[in-house]
């Protein structure tokens, strides 16, 4: 069981992630083929359509804040794409899905160039994110502006 | 003088370009006059699948996206850059092509 675990934990947060871009009014599709996008989503009434590759993680408890580490392949990381490519990380705590870090690949591989966000092991890099209530940090990087960032149908 | 990088993602149906990051802090400071809004990325569509290596290989498209992405004609690229690149992130960054700016 334990070896397919994060098949498990993977698979659910997709679903999670789907759960918060419906309420949002996004279509959503799961490819029938794992081709390194989980979602598709698009916005119905303005044609505008997104590839979301969702990336999960169990929470690691610390002293007054918890941690989760999300592996990124720099290829992918640094290919643009269109449509292009939202990333949505999401920690699992205590039960339940407890935070959703939203970006764009744009904007993380902007991040990851000028800003080294991340440590590079190979050909990817590992974000090691530490959440408290107010905060997300990867090392001294703040990323909290990404926390609940989802994309509005339109925009 | 320095280099303006050119990403692509080359899909079944066309190929997506943007500025390497490092590129685009400089269009930034020294190219673009400022609240002139960059797109910031270009995508063009071929209705029939093509050979993606020699299209980008042209000379003249390289300046054509260059141009687009910086919002600079070419002689304003060759002031603030000796050379121009394209680069391919699935492909470990391989050249694919470069213009003497």
């Amino acid at each position: 069981m334990n070896d397919v675990a994060h098949l498990f934990t993977g698979k659910a947060g997709e679903h999670a992630v789907a759960s918060q871009f419906l309420i949002r009014n996004w279509a959503v599709a799961f490819p029938a083929l794992d081709l390194g996008v989980d979602l598709l989503i698009t916005d119905r009434t303005h044609g505008q359509a997104r590839r979301v590759q969702v990336k999960t993680a169990n929470a690691q408890e610390q002293k007054s804040a918890y941690v989760a580490h999300f592996n990124l392949p720099l290829a992918q990381l640094a290919t643009p794409l269109t449509p292009e490519l939202l990333y949505v990380f999401a920690v699992f705590r205590h039960g339940h899905w407890s935070d959703f870090l939203v970006a764009e690949r744009q904007d993380l591989n902007r991040e990851h160039v000028l800003h080294r966000l991340g440590s590079a092991d190979g050909d990817t890099i590992v974000l090691r994110l530490v959440f408290d209530d107010s905060t997300v940090l990867c090392r001294e990087q703040d990323l909290s502006r990404y926390r609940n960032n989802w994309p509005t149908p339109g925009l | 003088m320095t280099t303006i990088s050119i990403l692509v993602g080359i899909q079944s149906d066309g190929c997506t370009f943007e500025l390497e990051p490092r590129s685009r802090e400089i269009v930034d400071h020294k190219g673009t006059p400022p609240d002139t809004p960059l797109p910031a990325s270009l995508f063009i569509r071929y209705e029939v699948q093509q050979d993606f290596g020699a299209i980008l290989g042209r000379d003249e498209l390289l300046w054509t996206v260059a141009e687009v992405l910086t919002g600079l004609p070419r002689e304003g690229i060759r002031q603030i850059a000796s050379k121009v690149q394209l680069l391919d992130p699935a492909r470990d960054l391989a050249q694919i092509k470069t213009a003497a700016g």
